[in-house]
């Protein structure tokens, strides 16, 4: 079913195998150069710059593709409006298959923008119509949709677009059962995502090499799905937007302690349970995660002053760090704070230029705007923090 | 990495034992959390920065300021005793850091001396009504600090502080944002800065004096020479060819430099720009020539053979650069 050969999915695993096992110094250039010729790549992917390159310029050359076909046409009413986007997703579709078999495209830019046209043009079709079209029925679609360009072209941003549409049309599926299914959504929803979260862990460790980034993107995702399905800010403002329920603060949200404790539970968990498998991916998300939950309390309670709350977390941000990069010096459970290998000049230029945008807020000399108050940005004064 | 496949290799003698057990070694190895702690202490400093000044914005006209400054001028002085105590001196080589916590504080102590030397000047007028000294000086301290620690981020810190000097922003979510680019000042000061800083590049790699900084100054410089030379064409619309052909030279020498470098980051940025004035003096100019629909629909059909060409383009230079590429 992929549009990709078993021997072209396979060079391509063990060209990326072999660069590991190279960048680590665990083979020597000339290893690594006879593993790539035994195992050739065919599969066209480019440096990432060339593309993102190629990606806007697939943009640009469809988006002005479209719009010459929909001036040509003079499509206005909905129904040929609808057929011009049909007749687009198509013809990406047909591009793309084109693209692949011809010039072996993998992740190459283009074809990853082709997907994603196909997708907003597919689902631009819906907003066209006289009728309101049901969320069961786009979400069908478009899962079903994604899912296909997923296996065909083994994509992980399609893998995690099937997933969400997944999500939304069990909910929407299931809201069809009444006033009980509005009470229980969450739990079906955190159901699905374990559900999909255990599947995805078989998937991994399986000899399905050739999906496993779409499986690590959507298991990302189901921890991602399974935290929000359980936030009480998501569950309580999602359920006054959806159901039109007036939740105020002395008619609680329905099992409210639950999601109050689900909410601090499981960022700590996730971090907990990354440590102990060594699933960086986890407990990288648990860290992420932690800042939602403090969000979500101080969306509610407000208990010091900002900028209080503020100090009192750089200072266990620092001093966790500072006794981390003590403790770790010599390797403990598996982990170490050492860098094991020379940071490349890359990642060191792109952490400089964050830094530089997160600390630049000085004032031009036209405009003196640090010392007329400012705004944002650490290390200076703030008008709008 | 999958420990099958390389036994897979070493049963068909692609790769020998040694390298094999190195693999099992690796893959037994401890894990790395030495970015996630460069993370947590960014986070950390970026709170505590953030925080220290809404304080003192908060408290302006209340706060003991003498108190106040004594109390950063302490911090930063003990923050700066910690980071001279432990560098390693000045190099005009590379000179590695000794460790991420030594990074943090020094990232620390140059953003209490920003706000230390902010609220003098805002409190005090210490440097009289002189803005640009105020802002001079501590970015003659960055530089300093930059160079003599080896810092990337101050330096990055610097160069956008050498900017703001010169009347404009050059962060990457300000540069369009914050500068008026229908304004002839800001496009003039946006292409002096601009030819400073890749002339400061150039000299970097030339001399060998931190030829690692190199990177920075070109990255600042070529975005905003760039933006300031597209800026230009559509300020000076009457003239635009012109800029446009001073733009197409400067993508010229750009395209040969990243050629030469094997840099596919300045590759594509320098064929985008230049593909964006490229696109602003077609439309502009059979817009001239002709008003009528048939001009419209040579704009769209331009765009659509552009893009596919240059997608080409872009497929043959990253054949030629793949071997040895550097960013």
């Amino acid at each position: 079913m992929p549009a990709y050969s078993f021997e072209d999915l396979y060079n391509k695993f063990a060209g990326k195998e072999a660069a590991e096992a190279l960048r680590t110094f665990c083979i020597s250039k000339n290893s690594h150069d006879k593993i790539l010729e035994k195992y050739p790549a065919k599969l066209y992917t480019p440096n990432y710059f060339i593309r993102i390159a190629l990606g806007l310029l697939t943009f640009v050359a469809v988006l002005f593709s479209g719009l010459l076909l929909w001036l040509l046409t003079s499509a206005s009413s909905t129904g040929s409006i609808s057929t011009l986007l049909i007749t687009l997703a198509i013809l990406c579709y047909i591009a793309l298959e084109l693209l692949v078999k011809k010039k072996k495209y993998y992740n190459a830019g283009v074809d990853n923008v082709l997907m994603t046209f196909i997708i907003i043009f597919i689902g631009s079709t819906f907003a066209f119509q006289d009728f309101e079209v049901s969320w069961l029925l786009i979400s069908g679609v478009i899962m079903v949709i994604s899912l296909w360009l997923a296996t065909r072209f083994t994509d992980g941003f399609m893998a995690v677009i099937s997933y969400s549409s997944l999500l939304i049309f069990i909910f929407r599926l299931y809201l069809l059962a009444g006033n009980i299914a509005m009470l229980t959504a969450p739990f079906l929803i955190m159901a699905a995502s374990v559900f999909i979260y255990l599947l995805m862990k078989k998937l991994i460790k399986s000899k399905i090499f050739s999906y496993r980034f779409c499986f690590k993107c959507v298991l990302f995702l189901t921890l991602i799905t399974f935290y929000g399905s359980s936030n009480y800010f998501v569950v309580k403002e999602l359920s006054s937007e959806l159901f039109q329920r007036q939740i105020s603060d002395s008619n609680s949200l329905p099992l409210g302690w639950f999601f109050w404790l689900m909410t601090f539970i499981i960022p700590p968990a996730y971090i907990i349970f990354g440590i102990i498998k060594k699933d960086f991916l986890v407990m990288r998300t648990g860290l992420a995660l932690i800042a939602a939950t403090i969000f979500t309390i101080k969306y509610y309670y407000a208990f010091w002053p900002i900028e209080l709350e503020m100090i009192t977390m750089a200072i266990i941000f620092i001093a966790s760090a500072y006794l981390l990069i003590r403790y770790l010096k010599d390797g403990k459970f598996g982990f170490t704070s050492l860098n094991l290998y020379a940071a490349n000049n890359g990642i060191l230029n792109a952490e400089a230029l964050i830094i530089a945008q997160t600390f630049n807020e000085q004032p031009t000399a036209n405009n003196a705007g640090l010392y007329n108050g400012g705004s944002g940005g650490g290390g200076v004064a703030s008008g709008d923090f | 990495m999958d420990i099958s496949f390389f036994n897979m290799l070493h049963d068909d003698n692609i790769i020998d034992t040694q390298e094999l057990t190195n693999i099992e070694l690796q893959v037994r190895k401890p894990e790395s959390v030495y970015w996630d702690l460069r993370t947590l202490l960014y986070l950390g400093i970026v709170l505590f920065t953030s925080a220290i000044g809404i304080i003192i914005y908060k408290n302006i006209d209340t706060i003991g300021h003498t108190a106040m400054l004594i109390i950063i001028a302490a911090l930063d002085a003990l923050c700066f005793y910690y980071c001279i105590r432990n560098a390693k001196g000045y190099s005009n080589n590379k000179v590695e850091s000794p460790g991420i916590w030594y990074d943090y504080i020094l990232l620390l102590a140059s953003l209490l001396l920003l706000i230390f030397i902010g609220y003098l000047q805002f409190q005090y007028t210490f440097f009289g009504s002189s803005w640009g000294l105020a802002l001079f000086i501590p970015m003659v301290i960055l530089f300093i600090t930059a160079y003599y620690f080896d810092h990337l981020g101050i330096l990055s810190i610097a160069i956008t502080n050498l900017a703001a000097w010169a009347g404009i922003s050059i962060t990457p979510a300000r540069i369009l944002k914050e500068n008026d680019f229908s304004n002839s000042q800001t496009i003039y000061a946006g292409l002096a800065t601009g030819v400073v800083l890749v002339a400061v590049s150039f000299v970097s790699t030339r001399k060998k004096i931190k030829p690692h900084f190199a990177f920075s100054y070109k990255n600042f410089g070529e975005h905003i020479l760039f933006i300031s030379l597209i800026a230009l064409m559509a300020y000076f619309n009457n003239i635009y060819l012109l800029s446009f052909l001073l733009l197409a030279i400067m993508s010229f020498l750009f395209f040969k430099d990243a050629i030469k470098e094997k840099s596919f980051y300045f590759l594509v940025i320098t064929l985008l720009y230049a593909y964006i004035g490229l696109s602003y003096a077609v439309t502009e100019s059979l817009f001239k020539f002709s008003s009528d629909v048939g001009a419209f629909y040579l704009v769209i059909i331009y765009f659509i053979a552009s893009g596919i060409g240059l997608i080409r383009l872009f497929i043959h230079y990253n054949k030629t650069l793949k071997h040895n590429a550097s960013l």
